[in-house]
């Protein structure tokens, strides 16, 4: 999951508590993906009315909330950052436009895959030069693959490469693992460091991540080898993770120089350590400007850009369109409101709370996420451009614990007796059933989310293997919820009440709604049946969080990639980042580890629908978090702009495929 | 008055050792895993990461490893990088500088011109309706939240009227003027760099981002100034020396002009020292509300997000700003009044 | 006014910087509660100290009978929160978008839904709570910290001296949002508790330097020699003789105080370190009108009731401080 600097979540840290309102806890806000124009044949018919953006024609102003941690791609693991990487620099393979599992080659000029789906070859393109002039060549390729798996810094985007490179999850195990250290040290202890491997297999470890990405200069071709097949594995080639940089330029920069003796002193570095904080050398279609930190980034075209021919039907080639990209940093509302009125920028984050204020401006609204999606003019005296509808990789759910933290100060006396709750309190169905029915997905999508998401059927989103829009799911149902949780806890449940705490990190505002609802829910219910409400502070957030103290937690997660494993797995399995603190019973957990495996292992699509629809059923039955809503995106932009399409994957714009015309 | 100054400039280094313990002191309070969520922008996904950052970054370490490490770096004349600036801490503050600058500077002006002003003309009008509707506003003008006065400027000027901008230093196309190659930036005072490039266009975009959060950041401040002016000239014209000179016939304008303002400057001048100093208090709030690029947004980013770094650096620039600005007005006003002995 | 006794920069406002500056050696005339009973006396046939006292009067009648005047709302959705906490605004729904006056709600609601009539009633209480609570705890530290300064005088006086410049040397503002930064993430210290030990840990050392410089004049006086010179104990001549007779005017300039430590309190809400959210509380009232800038004109009903109330609360204490003032001043009497 990478963090979308737009979430609540993030805002905790990037801006000021309080000040940053904003946003839901993963909904997607205004900003997404970007492309290219299909015959933009719905013109705006009364010109004059509209009023005159100050922005030339040439230049492109986005007024954002975030910032990136760093511009090294292989780093970066949140929106911000990839956005502006996915600008600069050029990967082997691109999506075919808006779509996520579909490709067209970019760097390379073809690419292969092998019948047993272990092996993808790519054949690399001639005469594509970087931006500080060096010439492109399959080793590229190959190095900055190695490089971005051998830095694989603390819980960083690289174990997506890892895994199906490697079977490890971190390079650093893998190490350890080699050098048979025992990384499963008693409480307090020193953990094991990268200093304690021996020196011959730091070299081994590097060797067998060469091993996994071959480049073959003289044949052009660079050939990336499979631990098993993996299906999703052309959208991380197609993601600025394998963004390609200049090896040589690269080494001369002090970056790592190939050696597989010395890679430990560039693994795990703090983002400023990286040569490519603030700097870049990329091919793609823009050059890095200037990053005025806390400010604003500029971008500028690349005038040498290699594309002559569309990149796909209808395309852009040739060099940018808009020559000047400015994405400045804001957090304040009411200034990017005003900077948008005033014509000083082409689009602007919104947060949901504020799109009843956009309304006036809007001039045609898209049901959807191109200029090809079904049009109303809504207001001819508006400036900007909707895009609304479009389904998002988003989702949030609300996760049961089964065994909360007996110090947890949010279970109140920790016992049944009406001022707390047990720490096993969610280890009976009917308590979970009774919470899930008392919901109110109405209110939630309606209000919360501006009636911008769908309720989600399970971990599994809309689009994905073993998605089904009529699979069985809880709804809303006072009834329902009350008779369940009489029964729950022997019967007695009615008769003592509860009192729990549902915690939130100050400005995520999804947490908080879905928190209140509940508790507003049960309170409706029965008078003893009691949740308090409770804002933290991000840090302490984080901190009751790991501890386990939270009865209930909730969180939103972002794709990675677009394959129903990418959903499973945070929410089901032992080692998923949100599961894993749930501790589901024994039996339960190795019910869903032994499907998820399976269907990692399965190749065949039929199979694999099924096996995740079964998934999908048993998070269900046991009802193991209250599935909330699938977010669906929103964008508006000003009206002189078109090509705009929206990617679910993309972090961010693609100015490439925009322009002003 | 020189041995006072000597000692107060000694105490200086002591002082700031006291506020950087101060702060070391403070974050003690906090578990290592509250102190990590600087850097982790989600919920570790990968089992063991949250111990890896802490270990990375030492913060398990006593903190009075930490604190050695932190004067180590001083030491070094390294102030450390600043997580939430993204950049040296150093470096944060070299560029925020001009922008508060430039705030604080110009807020200069109403300060004086409004509220000096205002305030001779009470006095000159003692009791009359003029006096009472100044004295009023100016108390209402005191007793105002900083952060609702400007957005209620905001609200009326920029986002209703739309005549001025909401936030920022420049526009866009101006900004880009501004950092093209070529241009000369002796001060980083953009109103004062305009001039000397010769770009008036420049200058006056920049005056007209100044004006809203002027405007705020001066609002207490008139109002001070408007009181202390007014009972300081009122005391001065019921003083001996000037009766004399009425009595002598003198016009009462060269009265007032000669004798009873100069006099009446003395604790303005003071009054007027310390309101600039505090200036800074006021700037963290109306930067946040401008999206002024200036130290204090800085400052409230880094502490908001517990980045102590950052923090450290700019309590330590800010702090030194601070003693040094008193110890000016008090020999300033040493100065101005030989009959005070600083001691 | 001697330069360098004060150092407004420290002080908890800006506003009341050069005001207390200016006060302080007046205020320092004052001796005796005699004397005060005289002062109450004129302060009531000043009519703007009248209206400040009338004022005032009605701050406190609200938040007396705020249970009367907004009580708990009996449905349990938005009953929920206020059955817990009094403090806790009810709210109206989870929609983003405020409503405006309206019988339901007199006040119009908050982009949170939050009953903003409910939050400036019980933002009363708060207001009072939270002035007078940080005060007397600042008071109490900086009496004790001047007092045993001035007493002792030495190389204690030196230390204890030094601490205050350290304090002071902390721009208010600065430091009161890193403190209450890193109290609100303790878990033991939750709810309005932070934010208003961040105000106490930085607004006590004007008090101190304030009691330790009228220690030290009325130190000299007669009766304290002839105490210690029957004998007395140092504790028994700072609490008898020494504190009762400098006490007074600090007290005076305390209570004045109260109308500022509001706006800081205030401020520390509009960046959110305040209080909870939800909370009744008026700065942070206003500050979630952050939000709704570009249509406040419409929405205009989140800052001005709230606004309203915090600027005539501190004007009833700023209006009487000036009054106060002019009072002390005999020369200055109209």
């Amino acid at each position: 999951m990478r963090v979308r600097h737009l979430t609540g979540l993030a805002l905790a840290l990037t801006l000021l508590p309080g000040l940053a309102a904003c946003g839901g806890g993963s909904g997607p806000e205004s900003e997404e993906p970007a492309g290219e124009a299909t015959s933009a044949d719905i013109v705006p018919t009364q010109e004059e009315a509209a009023p005159a953006s100050n922005v030339p024609s040439d230049t492109f102003v986005q007024v954002t909330i975030g910032e990136p941690e760093t511009l090294d791609p292989a780093w970066t693991y949140e929106t911000s950052g990839a956005a502006v990487e996915s600008n600069l620099y050029d990967t082997p393979l691109y999506f075919n436009r808006e779509k996520a599992d579909d490709y067209v080659p970019q760097l390379a000029e073809s690419w292969t895959l092998s019948d047993d789906q272990k092996t993808i070859t790519l054949t690399m393109r001639k005469g594509v030069t970087f931006h500080a002039g060096g010439t492109l060549e399959p080793s590229d390729v190959a190095y900055s693959l190695h490089r971005a798996m051998l830095q694989d810094r603390v819980d960083g985007p690289m174990t997506l490469f890892l895994n199906p490179l490697l079977g490890t999850s971190t390079i650093e195990g893998y190490a350890f693992a080699k050098a048979d250290i025992s990384t499963d040290v008693p409480e307090g202890a020193e953990a094991p460091t990268l200093e304690q491997v021996p020196a011959d297999v730091i070299q081994q470890v590097c060797e067998d991540v060469k091993a996994t990405v071959v480049a073959d200069n003289d044949a052009g071709t660079v050939t990336i080898t499979l631990k098993q097949p993996t299906p999703w594995f052309p959208q991380l080639l197609s993601q600025p993770w394998s963004a390609v940089l200049d090896k040589e330029w690269m080494i001369e920069q002090k970056d790592w120089d190939d050696d597989c003796a010395t890679w430990p002193q560039w693994h795990n570095p703090e983002p400023q350590e990286s040569v490519l904080f603030d700097k870049a050398n990329g091919t793609g279609p823009y050059k890095l400007g200037e990053w005025k930190k806390g400010q604003e980034i500029t971008l500028e075209a690349n005038a040498d850009y290699w594309r002559t021919e569309p990149i796909w039907e209808g395309g852009p080639s040739g060099p940018a369109k808009l020559t000047h990209i400015v994405i400045q940093k804001v957090d304040e509302w009411g200034t990017r409101f005003a900077k948008l009125t005033a014509g000083e920028a082409d689009t602007i984050v919104v947060p949901r709370a504020n799109i009843d204020q956009m309304a006036s401006l809007v001039h045609t609204e898209y049901d959807g996420g191109d200029e090809g999606a079904p049009a109303t003019e809504v207001n001819p005296g508006g400036s900007v451009n909707l895009f609304k509808g479009y389904p998002t990789v988003a989702a949030d759910a609300a996760m049961f614990h089964f065994a909360i933290n007996p110090e947890s100060e949010f279970i109140g006396s920790g016992q049944l007796d009406g001022n707390g709750i047990p720490v096993d309190f969610f280890t009976d169905i009917d308590v979970r059933k009774g919470f899930a029915h008392c919901f109110n997905w109405e209110t939630f999508i309606q209000d919360a989310l501006k009636g911008e998401g769908v309720q989600t059927r399970g971990p599994i989103i809309q689009g994905l293997q073993g998605y089904s829009d009529t699979s069985p799911i809880y709804e809303y149902d006072p009834v329902k919820c009350e008779a369940s949780l009489a029964k729950a806890w022997g019967g007695k449940l009615p008769e003592t009440g509860f009192t729990m705490t549902l915690a939130y990190n100050q400005g995520n505002d999804t947490r908080k709604t879905a928190a209140e609802i509940l508790a507003d829910e049960l309170a409706a219910i029965n008078e003893k049946y009691k949740i308090e409400v409770q804002e933290l502070e991000w840090a302490t957030f984080l901190e009751a969080r790991r501890a386990q103290k939270f009865p209930i937690s909730i969180a939103g997660w972002l794709a990675d990639y677009y394959d129903a494993s990418n959903w499973v797995e945070p929410f089901m399995s032992s080692a998923g980042a949100y599961a894993r603190a749930q501790s589901f019973p024994a039996d339960m957990q190795a019910k869903f580890d032994e499907k998820i495996a399976a269907g990692l292992a399965e190749t065949d699509p039929a199979k694999r629908d099924a096996i995740y629809a079964e998934l999908q059923q048993m998070a269900i039955d046991e009802a193991i978090d209250i599935f909330l809503a699938q977010s669906t995106g929103r964008f508006y932009v000003s009206r002189q702009t078109t090509g705009w399409y929206n990617n679910p994957l993309a972090p961010g714009l693609w100015y490439y495929a925009m322009s002003k015309p | 008055m020189t041995n006072y100054i000597i000692r107060r400039l000694l105490l200086l280094p002591v002082i700031l050792f006291g506020v950087t313990l101060l702060i070391f002191a403070m974050i003690s309070f906090l578990s290592a895993e509250q102190r990590a969520a600087l850097y982790v922008a989600d919920v570790p996904k990968k089992p063991g990461a949250l111990e890896k950052i802490i270990e990375q970054y030492g913060l398990n370490d006593p903190v009075h490893e930490q604190y050695g490490r932190w004067i180590k770096s001083m030491a070094d004349g390294n102030l450390g990088f600043s997580k939430t600036g993204k950049q040296p801490v150093a470096q944060v503050i070299r560029d925020r500088i001009p922008a508060t600058a430039e705030l604080a500077l110009w807020s200069i002006v109403p300060i004086l011109v409004v509220g000096i002003q205002l305030g001779i003309l009470s006095a000159l009008r003692h009791n009359q309706w003029s006096d009472h509707v100044l004295r009023v506003a100016s108390i209402v003008g005191t007793s105002a939240p900083t952060f609702m006065v400007g957005l209620l400027l905001l609200m009326f000027f920029a986002a209703y009227a739309g005549w001025l901008p909401t936030g920022d230093r420049l526009t866009h196309e101006m900004q880009r003027v501004v950092d093209a190659p070529g241009w000369r930036s002796p001060t980083g005072l953009l109103t004062v760099d305009g001039l000397v490039n010769g770009r008036v266009d420049v200058v006056w975009d920049a005056l007209k981002h100044l004006v809203l959060p002027v405007a705020t950041l001066s609002f207490v401040s008139w109002a001070v100034m408007l009181r202390i002016t007014r009972s300081s000239m009122l005391e001065v014209l019921r003083q001996e020396y000037v009766q004399t000179a009425r009595a002598k016939g003198l016009a009462e304008r060269a009265v007032i002009q000669k004798h009873a303002r100069p006099n009446a400057m003395l604790p303005v001048v003071t009054v007027g020292g310390f309101q600039l100093i505090s200036l800074l208090n006021g700037a963290v709030v109306t930067e946040t509300v401008f999206n002024w690029p200036g130290i204090g947004r800085s400052f409230v980013q880094a502490a908001s997000n517990l980045d102590i770094i950052t923090v450290l650096g700019l309590v330590l620039f800010s702090s030194t700003l601070l003693i040094v600005g008193n110890l000016a007005v008090d020999v300033l006003y040493a100065w101005l009044d030989p009959r005070v002995r600083l001691n | 006014m001697t330069a360098g006794a004060t150092d407004p920069a420290a002080t908890p406002s800006v506003a009341a910087a050069a005001a207390r500056a200016e006060l302080i050696d007046e205020v320092q005339s004052i001796e005796s509660p005699r004397s005060a009973r005289r002062i109450a006396r004129r302060l009531l046939h000043n009519p703007a100290s009248l209206l400040g006292t009338v004022l005032l009067v009605g701050f406190a009648a609200i938040a007396v009978a705020a249970p009367l005047l907004a009580p708990c709302p009996d449905d349990a959705r938005s009953g929920r929160r206020c059955r817990d906490s009094v403090y806790l605004v009810p709210k109206y729904g989870f929609s983003k978008e405020p409503r405006p006056p309206s019988a339901e709600h007199r006040f119009g609601t908050t982009t949170d839904q939050y009953d903003i009539y409910y939050g400036v009633v019980w933002g009363t209480r708060t207001a009072f709570i939270v002035g007078i609570v940080i005060t007397s705890l600042a008071l109490v530290i900086g009496l004790t910290v001047g007092s045993i300064s001035a007493y002792y005088g030495g190389w204690i006086d030196e230390i204890l001296m030094r601490i205050v410049e350290v304090f002071q040397a902390f721009p208010f503002l600065l430091a009161a949002i890193t403190l209450a930064t890193i109290l609100r993430s303790l878990p033991q210290v939750q709810g309005v508790l932070p934010a208003m030990l961040a105000l106490v840990a930085f607004g006590w050392t004007g008090y101190a330097r304030l009691i330790r410089a009228d220690i030290l004049s009325v130190k000299q006086r007669e009766y304290v020699w002839a105490a210690r010179s029957v004998g007395a104990s140092d504790f028994r001549i700072i609490t008898r003789h020494v504190l009762p007779n400098a006490i007074f005017p600090v007290l005076v300039l305390a209570s004045l105080n109260i109308g500022t430590i509001v706006l800081s309190f205030a401020a520390l809400s509009f960046f959110g370190l305040g209080v909870p959210d939800g909370y009744a509380d008026w700065g942070q009232m206003i500050a979630s009108a952050r939000q709704r800038v570009p249509s406040l004109v419409n929405d205009w009903y989140i800052v001005v009731f709230p606004g309203l109330a915090i600027t005539l609360f501190s004007l009833s204490w700023n209006l009487i401080g000036d009054a106060f003032r002019d009072i002390l001043d005999p020369r200055l009497a109209r």
